[in-house]
Formats: structure tokens, sequence, C-alpha cells
């Protein structure tokens, strides 16, 4: 074990620094010429003395803009080095330079502070630009600052520690599911009434680049829903082996829900469904599946990929009878860590679905970005769905990227306004 | 080539025995070790028509597990690389692994443990920590310069894997053998694991690998120090790295000398590897090799 290789290094990382440094490079992008009447200013909070730089150091800067993040006239990001990056309305510029005259009475006894203690615009704690004159120059800080990402420091096993107990504790969906949970939620599950907790959403491609039009719709059961109903004190998905043991029990009921439903048109018009391989070989999909002829419409079956990799002989048999019949595979759940690994080509399968995340928008026009394009334009045949779309910046990007396929509130909004 | 003596004579394994558990056990653990070499943890036996373990019999489990003493169960086996050229091999790293077939046995004899893969993923963790505890004090494990361990990601960001780490010998290096269901399941936590293991000079391995797995996953993308694949008779059929392309493109892919190609039980299975340029072997057919030093009465039980 070396030394060196243990000391840890005296600039912290933000967690959330990642997203929101994607949030602060899409929201800059987002901003057109006549929407840039606002001012910034970045908190140099990592330039102060260890001491100072505490979480509660942290937060209690963080919390003095909350009353105006809170009435959307300012916007908040941590950077990776834990300094603030404040946008705020023209107007408020006042409030914000009151705010920031606290912050330098908070830490007046800083070495930062020696000089200038009192004026909110001439000090070294802060930097003051203006979205209008300044567009350019913030707009090259964040698009650096977001392909700087991924050269990120390397962790030493104190901080992955430290990272995953922090992670433990602050868990705001209560405690990992344990065994003897599971077997009492498995019972509850085989009993609760579903059709309340199921939710439909299309998956749309976009004709004349305007226009959604529906390529299926998935249906499923939302775990958070399910979560409250069942065990309202525990987070069912941190531990992911039980997790996985419990989508088992709910392929069953959704399956069998699926069959009974009086209104079957939706079998008929393309859908898709969330399954685990096991499932598939069961005598329970058999029965399912004898109703249906999916050769005549999009029946897509989405596949979690850790499931798939569980037992891989038994996937490709189920795949290839799944062909057979005339069924489409997504593998499902993709972030942008896992989609590079899950190659639909490769594995035989016709969709790959990505969530989208800020931090995608941060990749549009950088080196990562033109790679991850590559990819998605190579693996044509294997279409990428982007899911998770809450916003017309996701759909932005997703095309930028050369997607075709996508899902998500936004769209859901989309369709809406059309029917 | 086995070892039965450290240098000044001593038989430690067996010191060890005395202080831990009763000898009668150690015996009986000698006698088994022969038949038993080659079955890993993460390789469940075939079903045994026994019934599946439940949630609640898993619940039991993890607890009685945590009480049991898993010396007894406690297997290694050698991995020898193999240099063709000069007709000579040496000892790469000893796999320390829990013999889950023993442990089951002992534990719920009527229940089939490996049955619901998801289950006995989640029995692996408190797996983990046991080994960690047990492995650092047994002295032939001690006597490698290098061992691997079989653990799930999340073990290795845990004050118990610091401990391990603490009280393991200076010198020795440790190879951490994860899962490629655990590493796509935890991808974020695979690359900082690899950042962390790396960075204090140890290395991590992908294990359970086989042709299925490697044609749909680029193994060699997820930068591996090792990737471990299961001979199978059919390998050379399958794989023929004479008549078929897909063989060396994959193995190129992972790199031949990241392979540790494991389960060789035969002649076969050693010479389709040399002919794909893979060097690091392990298997019943390389056992008599090699035992860790120390290691007196495994010693010569694997060489009776």
């Amino acid at each position: 074990m070396s030394e060196e290789a243990q000391q840890p290094e005296a600039t912290a990382i933000h967690p959330l620094g990642d997203s929101h440094e994607g949030k602060l490079l899409e929201d800059i992008r987002g901003l057109d010429m006549g929407a840039r009447n606002r001012g910034v200013v970045r908190l140099h909070l990592s330039r102060l003395e260890p001491d100072n730089r505490r979480e509660d150091d942290l937060l209690s800067a963080e919390t003095s803009f909350d009353e105006l993040t809170r009435t959307r006239s300012a916007w908040l990001y941590r950077l990776r080095n834990t300094d603030l990056m404040v946008i705020f309305e023209s107007s408020e510029t006042a409030a914000i330079e009151k705010s920031v005259v606290k912050l330098l009475k908070l830490w007046g006894n800083d070495e930062l502070m020696k000089r200038f203690k009192s004026d909110p615009r001439k000090n070294r704690l802060s930097s003051w630009f203006d979205m209008n004159t300044d567009y350019d120059k913030l707009l090259a800080f964040a698009e650096r600052q977001a392909a700087a990402r991924g050269t990120k420091k390397k962790k030493t096993l104190q901080e992955l520690i430290t990272e995953k107990e922090t992670m433990r504790q602050k868990s705001e969906r209560g405690h990992p599911l344990i065994p003897s949970e599971l077997a009492r939620v498995e019972t509850a599950l085989a009993q609760v009434d579903l059709s309340s907790h199921t939710r439909r959403q299309p998956v749309c491609a976009f004709v004349d680049g305007e226009t959604p039009e529906t390529v299926f719709t998935e249906v499923f059961v939302s775990i958070g829903d399910l979560r409250k109903t069942l065990m309202p004190n525990t987070d069912m998905t941190a531990n992911p082996w039980l997790f996985q043991r419990l989508t088992q029990t709910l392929d069953k009921r959704v399956l069998a829900q699926m069959s009974r439903r009086d209104d079957r048109s939706l079998l008929q018009e393309g859908f898709s469904i969330n399954l685990n391989v096991a499932t598939i070989m069961s005598e329970d999909f058999l029965a399912f599946d004898s109703d249906l002829s999916p050769s005549n419409y999009e029946a897509v079956l989405e596949l979690r990929i850790e499931d798939i990799f569980s037992d891989p002989s038994s996937f490709a048999f189920a795949r290839d009878f799944l062909n057979e019949r005339g069924y489409h595979i997504c593998i499902d759940g993709l972030t942008l860590d896992t989609f590079p690994y899950a190659d639909p080509i490769r594995m035989g399968v016709t969709y790959g679905k990505l969530s989208w995340s800020t931090e995608i928008a941060g990749m549009v026009g950088t080196k990562r970005g033109e790679e991850l394009k590559a990819m998605i334009m190579m693996r044509k045949r294997g279409r990428t769905i982007l899911a998770r779309c809450d916003s017309e910046a996701a759909i932005r990007a997703g095309r930028q990227l050369g997607i075709t396929l996508f899902q998500g509130r936004y769209v859901d909004s989309l369709i809406r306004e059309r029917y | 080539m086995t070892y039965t003596e450290d240098d000044q004579g001593n038989d430690q394994f067996v010191a060890w025995y005395d202080l831990e558990v009763d000898s009668a056990l150690a015996i009986g653990m000698a006698q088994d070790l022969k038949a038993s070499a080659g079955e890993t943890l993460r390789r469940p036996p075939p079903a045994t028509g026994l019934p599946s373990m439940t949630p609640v019999q898993l619940d039991y489990v993890q607890k009685q597990l945590a009480s049991t003493n898993i010396i007894p169960f406690v297997k290694d086996q050698v991995a020898m690389r193999i240099n063709p050229g000069a007709s000579d091999a040496a000892i790469e790293f000893f796999e320390f692994f829990l013999s889950v077939g023993d442990l089951q046995r002992a534990i719920m004899p009527d229940i089939n443990i490996f049955a619901d893969r998801w289950l006995f993923q989640d029995l692996s963790r408190t797996m983990d920590l046991r080994m960690l505890e047990t492995v650092v004090r047994a002295p032939h494990a001690r006597q490698c310069k290098t061992l691997s361990l079989n653990l799930n990601l999340e073990t290795v960001a845990t004050l118990a894997f610091e401990k391990f780490l603490e009280r393991s010998p200076d010198n020795q290096k440790l190879i951490v053998e994860v899962q490629a269901i655990d590493v796509l399941a935890n991808i974020r936590t695979y690359f900082d694991v690899c950042d962390v293991i790396s960075g204090m000079g140890h290395s991590l391995l992908i294990d359970g690998l086989n042709p299925t797995t490697l044609q749909m996953l680029d193994v060699g993308r997820l930068e591996p120090d090792y990737a471990k694949i299961m001979w199978a008779p059919e390998f050379t059929d399958l794989l023929n790295p004479d008549s078929n392309k897909t063989a060396s493109k994959m193995i190129d892919e992972v790199g031949p000398e990241k392979i540790v190609l494991a389960r060789c039980d035969s002649q076969d299975a050693m010479a389709w590897g040399l002919k794909s340029g893979i060097r690091i072997f392990q298997g019943h057919f390389l056992d008599s090799f090699g035992k860790p030093k120390g290691s007196g009465a495994a010693g010569r039980a694997a060489t009776r």
C-alpha cells in the first residue's frame, strides 16, 4: 500500500458538481438573446480556509439564496470544486448583493477577507458577470467544465468508504430492503391491486422532426407508488439483488393483469412490458403469449442488463425463442456509464433504452459527445430510445446525438396537446 | 512441487487449526480437500433436487453464517503462468474461496441455497465479510505472494475491507475477483473500485466469463487487470482459434495476456489456451503444481 496514493487531496469534490455543471451548461445554452438580462455571481468557496469549508458552512452559503431560488428569480449551481454559481434576474441584484455581504461577514475571520470585508463587489470571495456582455465567456466556462468531466481525480479507499456510508445514511427513502421484509412484501405483492399503480407511457418517433408518433406504449407498475403502499419506510431498490428477486413476483402479476384486461386493444397496438429472463422461460409467459400474435404489431419486452448477464445462456435461449415469435427485446435502464456495454447488435436485440440526464446535454459538441454520437449511429439497427425526457432540452440534445426515439413526461405533454 | 512445512519445519496450517477449531474437523477437511478442489465460490453445483431457499430461510442462513466457523470451508486453488517458449511455469496467484457446497451441507442441508440467483447474490455479501476476517488470519494465505478473493464490489467500499488490507502482510498483492453482473449493476462503483485497487498496487479480475458473455459484452473496454474464462470442452468447436475468427477476435478484444483460463481439467484445455495466446491457467489439471507454502495438511492431501 503506497503512502502517497493514500493521501487525500486538499481539494474537495462536490458530489452534485457533475450534474449541476451539466445543468449550468444546458441553462446557459438555453438563454436566447432576448432573455439575457441577468447577472451571474461565482462564489469561490474553494478559496476559503479548510476550517471554514465544512459541510455546514457550505450549506449556509446555499441557503442564503433560498428565498430567490424558490421564487425562481435565481438559479443556483454547485460546481465540482464546491464553488457556487448563481444566475439571477437583474432586478434582484440588490438582494443578491445583500446575501453576498452576509456571507462576507460570516467568514470575516478568514484570510480571504483580510481586505475588502464589506463591499459586495470588491472582494476575493465573489466574481461578478453580466449575462449580456459576458455571455460568450460564461458559455465557454461551462463548456470547459463539462468537457473536463471524466478527468476527475481518482478516489482513495477512505473516500470511497465515506461516500458509500454517506449515501446509506442520507437515503431519503428509508433503509435498504432486508430478506425478512422481502418475504412479507412478496406476500403482500401477490394480493395488492396493481391497477391503480399501473402507468402507460408512449415511446415516440418524431416524424418530419416535429410531430411525435407513438411507436409503442410501455405499460409499467410505478415502483414509487408501490413502495409507498407496501413499505413506506424501505428503500426498495437500494439492495439491487433483493429488488431483482421482487420483480419476478411483479412480472407474474403484470402478465396476469395484461391477459385479463377487458381493454385488450393496447396489446394489439404495440406495447412494451418489463420482464425478467426467468419469467420468459416460465409457464406464466407461455400462457400470456398464447393469446398474442406479436408479429402483427410492435410487441417489446424490456429486460435489464444485469438480469441478462446473470444467466447469459438462458437469455440467449429466450432471445431466440422471442425472435421467432416476433417479439422485440429492449435493454432497459441504461445510463451513460452502462450504455457503451449494452450493444443491441452484439446482444441480438432491437432496442437499447438510455435514461436522460443533464450530463448528456453537457456532452453535446464535446469529444465525449462525438464518441457517444458515433456509437448511437453505429447502432442504427439496434436503435436507441432516450427515456425520462422531461424537457425540450432533452429532445434537442438527443437529436443532436442521432437519437430518433423518445419517451418521458415532455413527450407525454406533446402527445396530449395533439389529441 | 508442494510445500508441507515452513522454513522452521513447523506445520503452521495445523497450528492455526488447533487454535481455531477442533481437530476432527481439521482432519475431515484435509480428506475432503482433494475431492473438492476446483469448486469455487460463485459457481454453484448443479441442481440438487432440494427445495429452493426462501427469503425467510435466507435471513436464517445469513444469521447462521455470521456465527459459524467457516475455516473448514475455506479452500484454495493455484493459478499458473505457463511460458511455452522456455517450457517453464510459475505461480501467478492463489485463489481463496468458500466452498459453498460444504457450507450448505453444514448450515442448511435440506435447502438449495443456489436455486435463486438473487438471494444467493445477497448471501454472498455476508460470505465476503466472513472471508475477509478469516483469510487474513490464515497462515497459509499470509504466505502467498499474491492471493485472489471473490468479492462483491460493495464489499470493497467497507471498513471490513480496509481492515483486511491493514492486517495483510505488507508486500502481499491482492486480486479482487468480481462477477460481470455485479459490474453491470454497479458500474460506477466498479470504476471507483478499479481506481482504488490499482492506486494501492492491487489488481482486479472479472470472473465467470464464457463464450456467450464474451460475444455479448466488450470486456476489454472495462479494462480489468485480468479476465477469467471458464473452460468448457465445446470451446474446441465453438472457438477454434484455427478455423474461427470470432474466437481470436474475442480473445484479442480482452487481451490474451489478461486472460485466466479456469476449470482446465485436461491437456485439451491447456493446448487450446496456449494456441489462443493465453498464458495463465487454473483447474484440476494444474492443482498438483502448487499449494500455498505452509498449508501442510492441505499440501499433503493434494499430493496423495
